[in-house]
């Protein structure tokens, strides 16, 4: 079975990760992972 | 070297690999190191003192549970998480459930115990994909504080790899937390005893009934660059892939299954070369330039 629609996803989410990467979400996602998260121990 | 000891290697080392912080009994901290700007492909709690990578169920959740705390600027949806974990999807598909999330190794590990096993009612594989739009996108979204500021719901109400890896690590080395302990986790806890149970009896049970990654990644199993192949000729109907598989797929007649996570053990248990690990064509193949045959002429039969 041959997959048109592979090419097309994988420049749809490259993309989709570089713009998130433009708008800081670098950033935001490395202040997320270094917090500690109380949600994830049930505590807040 | 075998297939499954192979597998069970890379899992390993996965799995230690991406939760390698020795430092944390003696900082008393999680690491926070540049890495954690980095989703793991798996579901692996950020909240893990040896965890060196974000949980990218987890980072996506407080993408969109701060999104109205963007105001004025660009708001960050995660599209950065979505990229990543879509790009992955369209490579390989859930190889990363069969392979690199670390609960699920956790999973086969617990299945392993010796007691009566029980298979899984298919239907409830569809809890996942409500888990996914309902308590990963939903929930954060719309469930706001009076500061705009929502929860990651799947963490706080479900998710047990938070609870194993997060939770009970890091109430050992920071022992006030315990002041805080209340319906949140307690609930947490009901949940975690209920999953290791079912884990125990039914095999992938959690990757196959809650969560919320695989469920994502299975959205692209049958448009992903690997797959499961399946060579009809070959097959004798022995039915030998049927028990090895740990989600329950019936690989000999359903053909690119979501709920297939590409641990190959199907591929391993067939003696007959009826299934095999492929890749699928992204685009079609260059056609051939072939020289026609010359036709024979036509017999045009005269009306007599």
């Amino acid at each position: 079975m041959r997959n048109p629609w592979a090419i097309g996803l994988i420049i749809f989410f490259s993309l989709l990760f570089l713009i998130g990467v433009n708008i800081g979400e670098l950033d935001f996602l490395y202040n997320v992972g270094r917090t500690i998260c109380l949600s994830c121990i049930g505590v807040g | 070297m075998n297939l499954s000891l192979f597998r069970r290697l890379v899992q390993t080392l996965v799995a230690l690999g991406t939760n390698g912080y020795l430092l944390f009994p003696f900082t008393l901290d999680i690491y926070k190191g540049p890495l954690k700007a980095v989703c793991h492909p798996g579901l692996n709690c950020y909240a893990c003192p040896g965890a060196l990578l974000s949980c990218p169920v987890g980072a996506f959740q407080n993408f969109l549970a701060a999104v109205r705390m963007s105001a004025g600027a660009i708001p960050n949806l995660g599209g950065i998480v979505v990229g990543y974990l879509g790009f992955i999807g369209v490579l390989v598909g859930r190889v990363p459930c069969g392979w690199l999330c670390p609960f699920g190794f956790i999973q086969d590990l617990l299945y392993k115990i010796p007691t009566p096993k029980f298979s899984f009612w298919r239907p409830l594989r569809w809890c996942k994909y409500v888990v996914l739009v309902g308590l990963v996108i939903l929930a954060p979204l719309l469930i706001v504080d009076q500061v705009g500021l929502g929860h990651p719901w799947f963490c706080k109400l479900l998710c047990p790899a938070g609870t194993l890896l997060g939770a009970f690590p890091l109430l050992i080395i920071k022992p006030n937390l315990w002041e805080n302990l209340g319906f949140w986790f307690w609930n947490k806890f009901f949940w975690f005893v209920l999953i290791v149970a079912g884990v125990i009896f039914i095999s992938r049970f959690f990757c196959r009934l809650l969560c919320p990654l695989g469920a994502f990644y299975s959205l692209f199993n049958r448009i992903s660059l690997v797959k499961l192949d399946y060579i009809e000729g070959n097959c004798v109907h022995c039915l030998a892939c049927v028990p090895a598989c740990p989600t329950g797929v019936r690989a000999y007649e359903e053909r690119d299954s979501r709920e297939c996570i590409l641990c190959l053990r199907c591929v391993q248990a067939c003696r007959f070369g009826a299934l095999d690990f492929s890749l699928r064509r992204p685009l079609p193949a260059p056609r051939k330039t072939v020289a026609r045959a010359v036709e024979p002429p036509k017999r045009v039969t005269q009306p007599t």
